[in-house]
């Protein structure tokens, strides 16, 4: 009786777990359906799921009207530069909160992530010149200076998290062992944290990669992301559905295939900590 | 005799330098997702080989995303753009702010051409501040089938009453048929653009001339009323969120008798390729109630040259071969006369070959109807026909355009919305200065 | 060479001083043990040693130099932690090897001297493993691999058997009393266990509330203690403390050890019935419930034959220890 039970539960709980997963799948889904119908498809009442008739042609238009490879290499360059510059000062920062506490060190803490509870337009205008005086408008450079500087709070949240998992004596005993701090951080503490980091860089990645804001703002043609990319198909007069739809699915298919690879790396990062 | 040769030698160097960078020219075009623009895109072969010192980056974005980055670009002299597209809206703002290098071209370009309408438009204290790339108004867009099996005719110019007994006639809910499909979604580039360029034919207006708000007026009550009834009886359900694609969804699906609304759709609704009703749409001029101004609207995507540039002339080469004859000559040879972008130049509509495209004689017909400069009944110290073009309407066109769609979901009753509606913008002026 | 001495550190936390002005002289070669109850400053003191802390004031002195603000890696000691502190990422292997290629060793001295410590503490087949694949013991020796691998001036050792079990615990503590005969390296070792100070130390350090209330030979300790809370704390069963007056004594408290009364049936210092009787063969510890005194211990001959009940005497059979009303020896 009790094992039946089990089994039943168990049941229940894998058909929610799907319906939840292919809910939150389906949009991602319909945009990719949607870049392979016919515009008229594409807004057809009632809306047809698989069946109509294939076409590769959006994606025709859009690689003919698009320099698609110049917008994905400026998000890779965004992303993973503005990652890789923000763990460079993340790490110590988040060493220095984790192991030598101070007593305004959660008070700080608190104050970064606060930065982050400002809506990005409130701070839009003195950006922009500041950027604008640095010569920087439309320059991958100011962007991976700006989205670092828009996630190190989150990074340096999430590194925090993970190094006050590590045990001081680990650290310690490399202190005794004759470590420098850099040695210390660069021979142990780094390489324990590796999960946490690697989950760390990916999040911050999809986060840098998605950004809309800034990406848009600060860039005009050199420097536009594939955020830009999709931006251009959107259009208020002409239903460009079919094609918005094929730029969107370019656009997200990198980050989303990067994601797929290293799902178990990101769940354990984002899971860790919370079960003891 | 030294220092002449070292200085002459100088200057040598310094204008072959200034020649080379003259010739490795970049100018970047920040314009917004539309056909037209599109083609242009496609063209500019053409431009490239007329000016060959010259290299074109498109900057291609959705309108509102594109009118955020342009203000901001230009308000802080940013010169990220050297080209914008931007739209009747702006241009008398921002020419007046000093913002924009007034535009003035050789005999060839023929400024005269452009049509008076659209031009004045564009014009602030006699200086042309943007040149039109493509114009357009608002018609009435109907199934002739359906027209015909309510036993009724469309006439060439229609009233407001007519266009409530026919949709009343086309409305078929069982067949899902709506007799009547109108923006309803809150913007003042939505449904705000639709029910402003009606009140004008109500004979309603934004202010008196003193800028005091007029939506406690009869006028206002009335069109608001009639709007209201219109889409609740004879419109789609949920239309208080529909706007110009979704409207044109809807009719390209058969789903809608009249559909008013811009000028451009006309080629979208009669392509085969996208619109299932295609071969079976008439039009007609935007309708009236015999007040003198008819309920279309004016548009026109211009290019200007922002006054931060330091491509001042290049910038001028291109917006002139853009919006000049020749380009549309270009366009009409190469994509065919139906796909000339419209509603800038007289002689287009001179062309025996551009008067055969169905939908040409409507256009300029409706553009002509609109006047930016006196849009309205009764005296209004205002530019614009759907808008009002002082730098605050954005805010409140959009915040009183709220009100309206909230009316229209039955949120709220007509009086409650216009009340409301008149004392946000009174609040708005008063805090602006007028 | 590994010379200690300590003069007047004292350590605070915030407003609380942990170690008031504090003295010691660890002598090269010695094993010394720190032992008090928990809370009472000795893993502090060991922190202290080791340069983990920073002493508030006061001088630490090693080898003759003046090491009070040294970092840990500069003053040539290794630390052995209780929790091990093993780095998880890396092999045996590595671990040992961390400080040396810290210190900037080429590869194969390196190697040698891995495979020599392996080999001492029977590690040899296991250097390819990760920390997390060995048993307590092994990862016990791999932490103490790591320590003798740089041949320090002197070894620190925290706690380092109370994560064993019992057997296990008097197996790692004869190798490291062997280690220490083999290397005659300084060593100091801090526990809570009186029992494992007894057995180890040359010099054993007695640490009440921060305070050392003395320091002295295990034997020295045991015989002659300065104060109630040594005389407590040193020695098992636990001495037992009497009031002065129950014995007619002068002193304020006296104490006699479980060792030191005989159990008789007639006469004796103090009368009482028998409230447990443990037979362990060898001895039999016997609790006697004396009135106005308590219950008083006596660790006695293993054949004796006493039972639950039984009405008893116990009769003084060596040292009687007397105290002041401050505990002090008298």
């Amino acid at each position: 009786m009790a094992r039946q039970q089990t089994i039943s539960n168990k049941l229940v709980w894998t058909v929610l777990a799907w319906i939840l997963g292919a809910t939150i799948f389906f949009p991602i889904l319909w945009t990719v359906l949607t870049s392979f119908k016919t515009e008229a498809q594409a807004i057809s009442i009632p809306p047809v799921m698989f069946d109509f008739d294939w076409t590769f042609e959006n994606y025709e238009t859009v690689q003919e009207r698009s320099n698609y490879s110049r917008h994905f290499w400026n998000s890779v360059v965004i992303s993973v530069g503005s990652t890789l510059l923000g763990l460079l000062i993340a790490v110590p920062a988040a060493w220095a909160m984790a192991f030598v506490p101070g007593k305004r060190t959660k008070d700080v803490l608190m104050w970064m992530l606060s930065t982050k509870m400002m809506p990005a337009v409130g701070v839009m205008i003195p950006i922009y010149l500041m950027v604008q005086s640095a010569g920087l408008l439309d320059s991958k450079t100011a962007l991976v200076i700006i989205m670092m500087l828009v996630n190190l709070p989150i990074i340096i949240w999430m590194l925090y998290t993970y190094f006050k998992e590590i045990p001081g004596d680990i650290l310690e005993a490399a202190r005794m062992d004759g470590a420098s701090l850099k040695n210390e951080i660069i021979y142990v503490l780094t390489p324990m944290a590796v999960p946490g980091i690697a989950s760390t860089m990916l999040l911050n990645v999809i986060l840098a990669w998605n950004e809309a804001f800034w990406t848009l703002n600060l860039t005009a043609a050199k420097a536009a992301p594939l955020t830009a990319f999709i931006a251009s198909y959107s259009s208020p007069e002409g239903l460009f559905y079919a094609k918005l739809s094929a730029a969107s699915t370019m656009a997200i298919a990198p980050i989303l295939i990067m994601g797929w690879f290293s799902q178990k790396q990101l769940v354990r990062g984002l899971t860790f900590g919370a079960v003891k | 005799m030294k220092t002449i040769k070292k200085n002459l030698l100088a200057t040598a160097l310094l204008s072959a330098t200034m020649a080379t960078a003259a010739s490795a020219e970049t100018i970047t075009v920040a314009t917004v997702n539309n056909g037209d623009m599109i083609r242009m895109q496609g063209l500019m072969a053409d431009f490239n080989a007329k000016h060959p010192g010259i290299d074109v980056e498109w900057v291609t974005l959705e309108e509102s995303v594109l009118r955020e980055k342009v203000t901001t670009d230009i308000a802080t002299k940013g010169g990220q753009y050297d080209v914008m597209t931007i739209g009747t809206y702006e241009v008398p703002i921002w020419g007046n702010n000093g913002w924009l290098v007034p535009l003035e071209f050789d005999v060839s370009y023929d400024v005269d051409d452009l049509l008076p309408a659209i031009r004045g438009g564009l014009t602030v204290n006699d200086n042309l501040y943007a040149a039109p790339f493509y114009g357009e108004s608002s018609m009435v867009m109907f199934r002739e089938d359906l027209m015909a099996k309510a036993g009724l005719e469309m006439p060439k110019a229609p009233s407001w009453n007519f266009i409530m007994k026919a949709a009343k006639e086309m409305t078929d809910k069982d067949e899902g048929i709506y007799g009547a499909c109108i923006r309803g979604k809150a913007h003042w580039g939505e449904n705000l653009a639709f029910i402003t360029a009606t009140a004008n034919s109500f004979g309603a207006r934004w202010f008196d001339e003193n800028w005091n708000p007029q939506f406690d007026s009869a006028e206002w009550s009335d069109t608001l009323n009639f709007y209201l009834n219109l889409l609740n009886r004879y419109g789609p359900p949920g239309a208080s969120s529909n706007g110009f694609n979704e409207n044109l969804a809807l009719f390209q699906q058969g789903k809608c008798g009249m559909w008013i609304d811009a000028t451009v759709a006309a080629s979208f609704v009669t392509n085969p390729k996208d619109s299932t009703v295609a071969d079976k749409v008439g039009f007609a001029l935007a309708p009236d109630n015999g007040l003198g101004k008819r309920g279309n609207w004016l548009w026109a995507w211009s290019l200007a040259i922002p006054a931060g540039t330091e491509k001042a002339d290049a910038a001028k080469s291109f917006v002139q071969w853009a919006t000049s004859k020749e380009y549309l000559e270009l366009v009409a040879s190469k994509e065919g006369w139906a796909n000339v972008p419209p509603g800038t130049r007289t002689s287009l509509y001179a062309n025996p070959e551009y008067q055969k495209v169905p939908f040409a004689q409507m256009t300029l017909d409706s553009i002509n109807a609109a006047d930016p400069q006196n849009p309205t009944v009764d005296p209004v110290p205002y530019v614009g026909v759907q808008f009002v073009a002082i730098p605050e309407f954005q805010a409140i066109g959009t915040a009183v355009a709220q009100e309206f769609s909230a009316a229209l979901a039955g949120d709220k009753t007509a009086e409650e919305a216009l009340a409301a509606a008149q004392a946000l913008t009174e609040r708005a002026m008063d805090k602006a200065g007028y | 060479m590994g010379q200690i001495t300590l003069k007047d550190i004292t350590k605070s936390f915030d407003d609380t001083q942990v170690i008031p002005p504090l003295n010691l002289d660890i002598k090269d070669g010695e094993f010394v043990v720190f032992v008090g109850p928990s809370g009472c400053g000795k893993s502090t003191l060991l922190r202290l040693i080791a340069g983990l802390e920073d002493v508030s004031s006061g001088d630490i002195v090693i080898d003759g130099n003046d090491a009070t603000h040294a970092a840990p890696s500069e003053r040539g000691l290794a630390m052995v932690f209780q929790s091990y502190a093993l780095y998880p990422h890396m092999s045996v292997r590595k671990n040992i090897a961390f400080p040396l290629k810290m210190a900037g060793l080429d590869k194969d001295k390196i190697d040698e001297k891995v495979s020599g410590a392996a080999e001492v503490l029977n590690l040899t087949d296991y250097l390819e493993r990760r920390p997390g694949q060995l048993s307590g013991g092994q990862r016990q020796r791999v932490a103490i691999g790591r320590a003798i691998v740089r041949e320090p001036a002197a070894f620190l050792f925290d706690e380092p058997l109370s994560n064993l079990d019992a057997a296990l615990r008097v197996n790692m503590r004869s190798e490291i009393i062997d280690l220490h005969h083999q290397l005659k390296t300084t060593m100091v070792y801090v526990t809570h266990d009186q029992v494992e100070a007894m057995t180890m130390a040359d010099k054993i350090v007695v640490l009440n509330a921060g305070v050392i209330e003395q320091v002295g030979s295990p034997l020295e300790l045991y015989h002659s203690p300065k104060s109630r809370f040594v005389a407590g704390f040193i020695g098992s069963p636990k001495m037992n403390f009497i009031p002065g007056t129950a014995n007619n004594d002068a002193a304020f408290e006296i104490g006699v050890r479980p060792e030191h009364l005989l159990v008789v049936t007639e006469g004796g210092e103090f009368r009482g019935k028998v409230a447990s009787a443990e037979h362990l063969g060898s001895d039999t510890f016997v609790r006697v419930d004396v009135p106005g005194v308590g219950e008083v211990n006596a660790r006695v001959n293993g054949d004796i034959d006493v039972n639950y009940g039984d009405e008893v005497g116990l009769q003084i059979n060596g040292p009687v220890y007397r105290f002041d009303e401050d505990g002090l020896a008298i």
